[in-house]
């Protein structure tokens, strides 16, 4: 019997024995099953920085796990050799979802993460850690291209405190082209997870060439700007050459200054360059009146200026989860 | 005996009766074939049954994995 899986925009058609793209949906005997539940094939302790996420528990550690599996298939993905590969071919550690809470307090973690890959293809495990670490008192967190249907993402959404949501480009050719996906489910997760109150960060990968045009920068600016609000974080991350996309060179610190231009320019107030190291790239400035906030070197916090989640300087209440 | 007109006549007919059906045959087919198969559109996995999905066990733990917490900043 073949069963769709209406999880994510690809509504996969799966015959017996076989899996969803994201290789982990499987139908088994007729049943549709999530085999790398309660398997993460990753699990660490990160800054909350790298997710990255910086108007979250700045200085904080998260305990960030992955199962094998995603939905996209990005020629330049970092993390390809997990994303991409079939559950049966990697290690992984079993970890129940009510054991989770116990090893982030174990590690001194506030917040628990779904990363590396994508918590969307192994939703049950997902849902199930959050509503856990819920629970607990735990912060919660998505690092996601946020490729999901609408209604199990609103069903998911309440026990989500915060998510990065890459936004790859505002242009639906370079998800086919590029992600093997389309850009509107993920304009929709964004709005989604907005209105249902997660804090949203914003990632967008600028790669040369593709993705990097005076255009299309400001056109993303404006619709996160417009849709998701101007107190936004916006992470431009500089692009590496991996995976299927090695024939392009990294991105010039130049691209990365201009997208940056472009978006204070439309109206953004947090704006970061990520993936670079140098001075000011991560920097947090009050809305206010532009005071320095926080000073990040890569994922260390050099001086955390906030009171009460407010600017010391003129009072004004920066944009965050903070506590 | 039958003129050769009408000899070849008959022979395209049949050529043509030949294609339409072998046409017909080939978009219907695939179309039918679907339309029989039964589908059943599932939004959530369950979770997989004790031993059914047998996960390669290694020696991983956040203890091996993770980086201090000093580290952080």
């Amino acid at each position: 019997m073949t069963i769709q899986c209406e999880l994510c925009p690809k509504n996969c058609l799966i015959a017996p024995g076989q899996s969803g793209e994201c290789r982990i949906r499987v139908n088994l005997d007729g049943r549709l099953v999530a085999v790398t539940y309660g398997r993460p094939c990753a699990v660490h302790v990160d800054p909350i920085e790298k997710k990255p996420l910086f108007h979250v528990l700045p200085g904080s550690t998260i305990l960030s796990l992955a199962t094998v599996g995603c939905n996209l298939h990005c020629k330049n993905c970092q993390n390809w050799e997990i994303s991409q590969e079939n559950p049966e071919n990697l290690p992984a550690k079993e970890l129940a979802p009510d054991d989770i809470p116990g090893l982030a307090r174990q590690h001194a973690c506030q917040s628990i993460a779904y990363t590396y890959t994508e918590p969307v293809v192994f939703y049950e495990y997902t849902m199930d850690g959050c509503r856990q670490a819920h629970d607990a008192g735990l912060t919660t967190v998505l690092v996601t291209a946020g490729y999901i249907n609408r209604e199990p993402f609103e069903r998911l959404a309440p026990y989500v405190d915060a998510a990065n949501i890459d936004l790859k480009a505002m242009s639906d050719a370079f998800y086919r082209e590029i992600c093997e996906g389309s850009l509107a489910p993920v304009l929709s997760t964004l709005e989604s997870a907005k209105a249902a109150g997660i804090w949203v960060e914003v990632t967008n990968l600028v790669i040369p060439t593709l993705n990097d045009s005076e255009a299309e920068l400001r056109n993303l600016c404006q619709w996160v700007a417009a849709n998701l609000g101007r107190e936004t974080p916006l992470h431009f991350s500089r692009f590496h050459p991996a995976y299927r996309m090695k024939n392009l060179p990294p991105t010039p610190s130049e691209t990365l200054d201009r997208a940056r231009e472009i978006a204070r320019a439309e109206g953004l107030y947090y704006v970061y360059i990520g993936n670079v190291t140098r001075a000011d790239a991560e920097n947090t400035y009050c809305s206010g009146c532009g005071a320095l906030l926080l000073e990040r070197q890569r994922y260390t916090i050099l001086e955390n200026r906030l009171r009460d989640g407010a600017c010391p300087s003129c009072g004004t209440k920066a944009h965050g989860l903070w506590t | 005996m039958r003129h050769e007109s009408t000899r070849i006549m008959d022979l395209a007919r049949r050529t043509f009766m030949y294609t339409v059906l072998t046409a017909a045959a080939a978009v219907l087919c695939p179309v039918l074939r679907r339309a029989r198969r039964v589908l059943v559109r599932v939004r959530y996995a369950e979770r997989p049954r004790r031993g059914e999905c047998p996960a390669v066990l290694a020696p991983l733990t956040p203890e091996e994995t993770a980086r201090p917490a000093k580290w952080a900043g």
